[in-house]
């Protein structure tokens, strides 16, 4: 491609970055007030869920006067105003199931499904990349045969099945891994410790995303096999190599990167099964107990948090289309 | 490329970032630490609001402890900070108790009547929003009333109101006792104490994470110091997780259902303990069902089961057969000759004279309606609700009355279901005097719309003679007289039953063997977790 060309297209990026960074306060406001809202129109009784299902035998007296300590007494728009304030002053409000601030709650999950999935989607990346390449050069083979229907049995099996059956063979049966936790029990967070925990959870989140990975790649370079250019190329017998190498791959992998972003997010929610298998301190518990249990200020801020990363991992995906694949107009 | 090297290096920065203390440690193989496997969420330790609800805190204590050793009957109460028994007077009115001296909380501070006073206060304080609250409507006022005495004042009368002076007491000064009876008090959901308990208890929290927390034993504690040093307890919610880490080593004990605990019968280095309960499992059949709401039907089903056969089938004999509530430990309270036999042949005659006849199909009907019901079972408190739903579905198959089991959340399902819907329901949770474990089950002000938990009375269940006896020994001072009143109570009950009442659970524990004796088993309550079980006198075991 032409240097001004490729000039002009990270020019383009800054523009694509800041109006989508415009949008995301109104979308994110919102989704908050859409979540103040729909909590409204719940049938559960937060106060109900407070008291584990005992609020009945209070006065009503006694009813109000709680409603008011918990701040059930608000309507939603104004709980809405209120949470939206304190969140803007840094302060993002007590989790009511946990009995903790919600940064507390969070910071002590969070980083713990950030590791998993991370370290997940590498393994996850690598497995596919290799396999898919695999299957994708040599299509029809046993070996594209073979993946194919690896991907589709991994597909089809539950993450809990996995998980279970991961353990039963490595944990349980050959004493190579620990069952589950985070760390050995009583133990502080080492690094060594940390790594032998990870790994079991680890292969079966990624196991568990390799499928569309896979048959993704797959798709992408057999198309870009069969187009024009790598036919002339290799008409002018250049080395395969070269080809696969040198022209396939640049334009195979923008589609499956993007794929990759958009998919993020995703990865997150995703692990929640995979947390509960491994009794991994992640973030997976939280989101449901939090729904459950109507513990707004808890929803509200994981609401606001997927919501965000949904939007910046999706705008990631764009600028890398526009800045790997030339082909793609950056007046989106 | 780039996208997957800013990915490691995230990764890199949240390891280095987690793992700054390697040297906290501890001695591997130490022989005093005990690894408990917890189904229940850390950090909620609030006396407060309802941890340790019936005594079973490690880190704070009651004025009263249910003794343990005495399984098979009400268990007695003994002083723990009080300094002896709880002095009642004006009819049962007020009770009196005086403090223990010479405790100390785990922060150094004493322990007096203020604090007793302050934890009581916040408990019936309605901007504190205890979850306890329901439990104490009927205290009036708490006071100090000397310098080692504290009084209680009730609203009614409570002849055994001492036996639920078991809740954990908290250092004032952490509930900010000139706040606590006022509507500026700090909601106990905001407390501190949630993650940083203090109290005057064996134990003291040391390490809080998501997955773990940490209790080491207090060097100066008040008492004798336990030979266990540390406990470290470990939230792993998935039940089948908790029964594969026991054999890996990553836990000596954990709370596991009869299906799951059987893996651990033949296992030599562990003991499986079923400990009896007053967790009773019952089915409602509410008054507004066309079909079981019939006082006649409900008879003819309390009579078409065999409770014995549920108890070795579905729970594996894990189970005591009970059909009136009433119990074996509730010592003369309890009439073994009312229970309610097992009789087919006479719940299907029941049913015959009443209309109810058996169509070509087998399955009763009467007027065009046939002999079915919806049974709600919660799938989110272990197996034995939908183990116990699935059985008697097929004990009533053989009377003609189909049951469809429906598998629920138990935060699904609403008062309407309640109140329309028979469902496999689960109480007990303030077994140790009888009328905290049965008044609001049984009694007919709990049918009323609105009155009560959702599940208090679920049948919408009246039966006068019943209020009546439950009223009287709601405020009998004469333990005898109270005995009689309640053996009344279940003659009425069991001659027209309000519930399918199929047993009483037994909790089974796995629990690694370390050469550790415990002095008893405590008659437990209706609860889902590992504060009870062989942990329950922990700071107490000895080595054997």
């Amino acid at each position: 491609m032409p240097a001004d060309t490729g000039r002009r297209r990270i020019s383009a990026v800054p523009r694509i970055v800041g109006r989508r960074l415009l949008l995301l306060a109104p979308i994110t406001l919102v989704v908050t007030v859409g979540v103040f809202w729909l909590a409204s129109l719940s049938p559960l009784d937060p106060l109900d869920a407070y008291m584990s299902g005992q609020s009945a035998a209070l006065t009503d007296e006694q009813r109000g006067e709680l409603r008011r300590t918990l701040g059930l007494d608000r309507s939603w728009w104004s709980a809405w105003w209120d949470w939206l304030r304190a969140t803007l002053g840094g302060d993002l409000g007590r989790s009511m199931s946990y009995r903790q601030s919600v940064s507390t709650v969070i910071g002590d999950r969070l980083p713990w499904t950030l590791v998993l999935s991370v370290s997940g989607l590498v393994l996850a990346l690598i497995i596919s990349v290799c396999l898919g390449l695999w299957a994708a050069l040599a299509p029809g083979s046993l070996a594209d045969r073979a993946i194919g229907v690896l991907a589709t049995v991994l597909a089809a099996v539950p993450p809990f099945v996995l998980g279970m059956g991961v353990i039963a063979v490595f944990a349980l049966g050959l004493g190579l891994f620990p069952t589950g936790g985070l760390t050995d029990p009583g133990e502080g967070v080492a690094a060594g410790s940390l790594l032998r925990h990870l790994a079991l959870p680890t292969v079966v989140f990624a196991l568990s995303q390799v499928p569309w990975l896979i048959l993704g790649l797959r798709e992408t370079v057999i198309r870009t096999l069969s187009e024009d250019a790598v036919l002339f190329a290799r008409l002018r017998g250049i080395p395969r190599r070269t080809i696969v190498v040198g022209h396939v791959l640049p334009v195979a992998a923008p589609p499956f990167i993007a794929l990759t972003a958009t998919r993020l997010p995703e990865l997150i929610a995703g692990s929640v099964i995979v947390e509960a298998v491994f009794a991994w301190p992640g973030i997976g518990a939280a989101m449901v107990q939090a729904a459950q249990r109507l513990d707004l200020d808890l929803l509200c801020f994981l609401t606001v948090a997927s919501t965000a990363a949904v939007l910046l991992c999706t705008l990631l995906a764009d600028v890398l289309y526009v800045l790997l694949d030339p082909r793609v107009d950056t007046d989106v | 490329m780039r996208s997957l090297a800013a990915v490691g290096t995230a990764m890199a920065l949240a390891l280095t970032a987690c793992g700054d203390n390697p040297d906290d440690r501890p001695a591997a193989g130490s022989t005093t630490t005990v690894v408990v496997l917890d189904n229940n969420p850390l950090g909620t330790y609030n006396p407060v609001n309802n941890h340790g609800r019936n005594g079973e805190s490690r880190i704070y204590q009651g004025l009263f402890r249910v003794q343990p050793g005495q399984p098979d009957t009400q268990p007695d109460i003994t002083p723990l900070l009080a300094a002896g028994p709880a002095v009642p007077s004006d009819g049962n009115r007020t009770w009196t108790v005086r403090t223990r001296t010479g405790v100390t909380f785990s922060d150094g501070s004493p322990f007096g009547p203020d604090d007793v006073v302050t934890t009581y206060r916040a408990l019936i304080n309605p901007a504190v929003a205890s979850t306890e609250l329901v439990r104490w409507q009927n205290l009036h006022t708490v006071d100090a009333t000397g310098p080692d005495e504290v009084t209680f004042r009730l609203k009614d009368p409570s002849p055994e109101f001492d036996r639920l002076l078991l809740t954990g007491i908290a250092p004032s000064e952490r509930l900010d006792a000139e706040k606590a009876t006022t509507p500026d008090a700090v909601p106990a959901k905001d407390s501190s104490l949630n993650t940083d308990p203090v109290g005057t208890g064996p134990y003291e929290l040391t390490d809080l994470r998501a997955d773990q927390a940490i209790f080491e034993a207090r060097d100066d504690y008040w008492g004798s110091v336990p030979a266990i040093g540390k406990i470290v307890i470990r939230h792993v919610e998935d039940e089948n997780s908790r029964a594969q880490q026991l054999p890996n080593g990553e836990g000596d004990g954990t709370l596991l259902d009869t299906r799951l605990s059987k893996a651990f019968d033949n296992n030599k280095d562990f003991t499986v303990s079923s400990r009896t309960s007053a967790d009773w499992h019952a089915i409602t059949l509410p008054a507004a069902h066309p079909f079981v709401g019939d006082q006649t039907v409900r008879t003819a089903l309390n009579l078409a089961i065999d409770r014995q056969a549920l108890v070795d089938g579905a729970l594996d004999g894990h189970g005591t057969p009970n059909s009136t509530f009433l119990a074996p430990f509730y010592g003369n309270a309890y009439d073994k000759s009312k229970e309610i036999p097992f009789d087919r042949a006479h719940a299907e005659k029941l049913l015959d004279d009443a209309g109810w006849t058996r169509g070509s199909d087998g399955v009763r009907a009467k007027d065009g309606r046939r002999a079915e019901f919806d049974l709600i079972y919660f799938t989110n408190v272990g197996e034995t609700r939908k183990l116990l739903a699935l059985a008697t579905t097929s004990e009533l198959d053989k009377i003609g009355v189909i049951a469809h089991p429906v598998a629920k959340n138990s935060a699904d399902v609403s008062d309407e279901d309640y109140r329309t819907t028979p469902l496999v329901l689960g109480g007990g949770s303030q077994p140790y005097s009888i009328d905290a474990q049965l008044y609001t089950v049984l009694h007919s002000t709990f049918a009323e719309p609105g009155v009560g938990a959702k599940w208090d009375n679920a049948s919408d269940y009246v039966n006068k003679e019943l209020d009546a006896a439950l009223d009287a020994a709601r405020v009998e001072p004469d333990a005898a007289t109270r005995d009689a009143l309640y053996r009344k109570a279940q003659a009425s009950y069991a001659a027209t039953p309000g519930m399918l009442q199929l047993a009483y659970v037994k909790h089974v524990y796995v629990s690694r063997d370390m050469g550790w004796k415990e002095p008893g088993v405590a008659l437990e309550p209706h609860s889902h977790g590992v504060e009870f079980g062989p942990w329950y006198t922990i700071a107490d075991w000895t080595a054997s």
